[in-house]
């Protein structure tokens, strides 16, 4: 019927058979790769990324921190109370609206009568913070965004790590995080759906206000070495943004222990008030094998006094002990740390085996904490290397001492036990801390 | 290896396999590229950001048999992204546009154009079966919609390019 047509579109398909592929495109195949492997090893602690929308919840309640004289300040600005309830619990985001540092954006997308409405942002070299809006009259209220792709002026997907929050009452924030080593922008695309809204898609564009957020920076250079239980660190450097401090820590190739994270690191004033680790969000990221950086909730708007570095427990085991093997045919631990760590139960669906392990927290600081017990990676018998498919991550169990935290793998049971990686544990070593930053 | 078990292992996060599959998929994905894009460099960059979407996304992809339809649907969206960023870009410079130049141009030219003025779902059909050789069924199932649709879809959209094709003979005698 439409034989000619047909034919045409064959003779325009043969055209570009014919043309040549030229020898770059390997290159450009193998650059792709890179970016893609860097982007998802790198970052680590985020709340929302990939997870299911009850872990996400579970991480809102532990992790908001709410500071009521702020809160009463914010809501008697006009317009600005929703951005109170998502950014409760970080004093940098709270201080940087106070000095407004921030943007009106104002844009938004409509579709089947829900409205995806981009309302301010805050941005600087090293992230960006968006404040959404999700209006209409079917909304789903337990809805999160999903497959969310952040564009820059030329198109191309921004190279960070994102972390959302599932939004109350319509409200919410997407993080971009660049780490230290970003651009920012200077306009940005926003394309995303909402879950459990069928076929709804939103697209939002809008420009990065230059003047207001390039260049917002103060590094200060510390290279201070300190020894803890025989483990050496060495904090190198605080790079002060308005979104986040950075702080790089080194740690020292000979150490029998790996560090695996600090209880309680924070920045201190004279006047002993403390910025914390940013807890709902990206919180650091591995620069390589032994160097981190650490993100803090900012100070940036505070340019004068003194500044201390403190901490006082940091979790931490033996080198030696970090591999966990797991017999899963007769599901026991062949292999684990020390008692802290039980085989809680197995669940075998179809080629899946989904591992469930309880972990005793015996410290205060594990309190109303949760945290990935395992890296993604695990090795059978042979040595052949897999990846996790399913989300890694941790609940509180049945007594308040107990986390679960559960790994899934393939049923590799008849390869022989499996290994698993410990990259966090409730061991601790224990060492007041404090050092003069500035 | 097969392709099976190439999809396999680079699901499980080997990223040596995904590149492997990547050298299966790039004649055909860069050939993609140069028809939406026309020029080389833009075609490059549109393979670079194929390999970076595809490696981060791999995991979602359910069905390994569909690799080479999924990735080539991530590529089809990248470029009608850009066409259109790029449209946006020329309409805001003048300059730019060719106003009123009426050159001859051959039969391939005028399809192509045609095909790119297609609204995008029944683009992607011509794409999937013209380029890509692939069959109703195997379109219903990479687009997940029965094989009526896609037997409409067809239909709307060579009716649609006969239509523009005979316009633009028109204009030119």
């Amino acid at each position: 019927m439409y034989k000619r047509e047909e034919e045409q579109l064959m003779k325009m398909k043969q055209y570009y058979d014919q043309t040549a592929i030229p020898e770059q495109l390997d290159s450009y195949i193998h650059a792709g790769v890179q970016q893609a492997k860097k982007h998802r090893r790198r970052c680590f602690q985020t709340v929302a990324m990939g997870s299911t929308a009850a872990a996400i919840i579970l991480l809102l309640l532990v992790s908001i921190r709410v500071s009521p004289a702020f809160a009463n300040y914010m809501s008697q600005l006009p317009g600005m109370e929703r951005i109170v309830a998502v950014i409760q619990g970080d004093k940098g985001l709270e201080s940087a609206i106070d000095h407004d540092y921030i943007q009106i954006v104002g844009k938004s997308d409509t579709d089947k009568g829900i409205t995806f409405k981009v309302d301010e942002m805050i941005a600087d070299d090293a992230k960006i913070v968006i404040f959404y809006s999700i209006s209409g009259d079917h909304v789903n209220p337990d809805g999160i965004l999903e497959e969310t792709q952040i564009l820059d002026e030329r198109g191309k997907e921004i190279h960070a790590m994102y972390s959302g929050m599932a939004h109350r009452d319509g409200k919410g924030r997407i993080d971009i995080d660049f780490g230290h080593e970003g651009k920012l922008p200077e306009q940005l695309s926003i394309k995303t759906r909402l879950t459990g809204q069928s076929n709804t898609t939103f697209e939002v564009n809008f420009p990065v206000n230059q003047a207001k957020f390039a260049n917002q920076k103060e590094t200060i250079a510390l290279n201070e070495t300190v020894i803890v239980e025989g483990q050496k660190l060495t904090f190198k450097e605080l790079i002060i943004y308005p979104t986040k401090m950075a702080l790089r820590v080194h740690y020292d190739e000979e150490n029998t222990k790996e560090l695996f994270a600090f209880d309680d690191l924070a920045i201190e004033n004279e006047a002993g008030e403390a910025w914390a680790v940013i807890k709902n969000g990206v919180s650091g990221m591995e620069v390589n094998d032994t160097e981190e950086l650490l993100y803090l909730q900012s100070n940036y708007f505070i340019k004068d006094g003194p500044l201390y570095l403190t901490f006082s427990s940091i979790r931490a085991l033996d080198k030696d002990k970090r591999e966990v093997v797991l017999d899963l045919e007769n599901e026991r631990l062949i292999k684990r740390p020390d008692d802290k760590l039980e085989l809680y139960k197995i669940d075998k669906i179809n080629q899946v085996a989904q591992l469930e392990f309880l972990v005793k927290r015996t410290d205060k600081f594990d309190r109303n904490h949760f945290y990935s017990v395992f890296d993604w990676q695990y090795q059978d018998h042979d040595g052949n290397t897999y990846e996790t498919d399913g989300a890694t991550g941790s609940h509180n169990g049945a007594e308040a001492e107990d986390m679960i935290t559960y790994f899934s793998v393939e049923n590799v049971g008849d390869k022989g036990p499996i290994t698993i990686r410990i990259k966090d544990y409730p061991t601790r070593i224990k060492q007041a801390v404090k050092l003069k930053v500035r | 290896m097969d392709t099976l078990k190439l999809v396999k292992a680079a699901k499980k996060g080997d990223t040596a396999a995904f590149e492997m599959l990547l050298h299966q998929e790039k004649a055909k994905l860069y050939r993609i590229a140069l028809s939406y894009l026309k020029n080389e460099q833009d075609a490059l960059e549109a393979i670079q950001e194929t390999a970076f979407r595809a490696l981060k996304h791999i995991k979602k992809l359910r069905n390994p048999t569909y690799f080479s339809t999924w990735i080539t649907r991530i590529m089809m969206n990248y470029c009608m992204d850009e066409c259109r960023r790029q449209q946006r870009i020329s309409a805001d410079d003048s300059s730019l546009q060719e106003i009123g130049e009426k050159e001859e141009k051959d039969l391939r030219l005028q399809m192509e154009e045609a095909v790119q003025q297609l609204e995008p779902k029944l683009q992607e059909i011509i794409i999937l079966k013209y380029f890509q050789d692939l069959t109703i069924e195997q379109i219903a199932a990479a687009v997940n919609r029965p094989t009526g649709t896609i037997k409409t879809w067809l239909h709307q959209a060579l009716k649609q390019l006969r239509q523009a094709l005979a316009k633009e003979g028109n204009d030119h005698v």
